[in-house]
């Protein structure tokens, strides 16, 4: 395990003031790395959070160049790149919060074709994409490579995230056995809510990482409601007939 | 006997409430609940809730009083229970 260097403790003391968390904790996040798509209005949060708290690596997959439509909650994005890739302007945002971070940028989204090589790279998945295509194919690469997985999502002032262990708790497809035909592309929503879902995942990931805590949303989905502020969790439940996850 | 029915994503959307309560009989179902709730509203709210089959669609999480039920094998509805209806999302 490589170790803090004096930069580094200035820059991390007072997280490390955290209870369980200390020198430790920011060691093994310093050497841990974690896989975030896409990089919108959750997974912008996601990779800018875990950047400025002293994640070692961030392997990133985004495609497509920066809307109009975007400015409203993807946070990594600047106006005057409008027109241009969107995984650029990420890697230069995150840089600058974190010039210590090792990126690996891809200005694709994930698909079937690239999601094993880009989980092997990771020690830790944040699912944040905004299609169920994407998502079963990081659930099913993690639960293969036994990747802890956070799948975090939102739709208009809601939210959900939930801490997946390949073999202890729920996959995905446990929870969502086919895509839902009702999910469409494009759907109503407010950068705050995509964010809260964005740094709870965070969390979950940094307890995983760090080991300073146990996941609380482990085998459980958190489910919040900002237009009346509530916050719930329910257990999820494995399918023991599930074809993803009931052999692991 | 009355039940609240707690609508999350494009449920509620759809139905433009975050929770409704409907008078039911006394030995309603789940499914006899939802579609006494769903007949409150235009087709695409059954389309959500309910596949071809009339059931209850597998991606849709149904809790009763907060906890997560075996769809396929429901508890009996109660006076006072409160179902909620989660519906898959993925926005980001
Ligand atoms: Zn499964």
């Amino acid at each position: 395990m490589i170790p803090l260097n004096d930069e580094e403790k200035a820059t991390y003391e007072w997280q490390m003031w955290a209870r369980g968390f200390g020198e430790t904790g920011q060691e093994k996040l310093k050497n841990s790395s974690a896989l975030v798509s896409r990089l919108g209005g959750l997974g912008g949060p996601v990779a800018q959070e875990l950047a400025a708290a002293g994640i070692g690596k961030l392997i990133l997959a985004h495609g497509g160049n920066l809307k109009h439509s975007d400015l409203n909650r993807q946070i990594l994005m600047k106006y005057d790149g409008l027109g241009t890739p969107r995984i650029d302007q990420a890697v230069e945002h995150l840089l600058a919060i974190n010039p210590r971070l090792e990126i690996v940028a891809i200005g694709e989204n994930i698909s079937e074709d690239n999601v094993d090589a880009l989980v092997e790279q990771a020690d830790i998945v944040f699912d944040c994409a905004p299609l169920f295509e994407e998502r079963f194919a990081m659930n099913r690469a993690c639960v293969e490579q036994r990747k802890p997985l956070i799948d975090a999502a939102m739709f208009s002032l809601e939210g959900q995230v939930t801490t997946i262990i390949p073999g202890e708790t729920a996959c995905l497809q446990c929870i969502y056995p086919e895509v839902p035909t009702s999910w469409q592309r494009e759907f109503p929503v407010f950068g705050a809510v995509s964010a809260t879902a964005a740094c709870i995942a965070v969390m979950e990931g940094i307890k995983l990482l760090s080991g300073m805590a146990e996941p609380s949303l482990k085998g459980k989905m958190l489910y919040y409601d900002l237009r009346g502020m509530a916050f719930h969790k329910v257990n999820t439940q494995r399918n023991p007939e599930c074809p993803i996850c009931k052999d692991c | 006997m009355s039940v609240t029915l707690n609508l999350f994503g494009q449920l509620r959307h759809i139905a433009d409430a975050d929770e409704v309560s409907i008078d039911v009989a006394t030995d309603s179902t789940l499914l006899s609940t939802l579609k006494a709730l769903a007949g409150n509203y235009d087709d695409s709210f059954s389309t959500m809730l309910f596949d071809e089959s009339g059931a209850v669609r597998p991606t849709m999480m149904v809790l009763i009083n907060e906890t997560t039920i075996d769809k396929a094998n429901p508890p009996s509805i109660q006076d006072g229970d409160q179902i909620t209806l989660l519906s898959a999302i993925a926005g980001g």
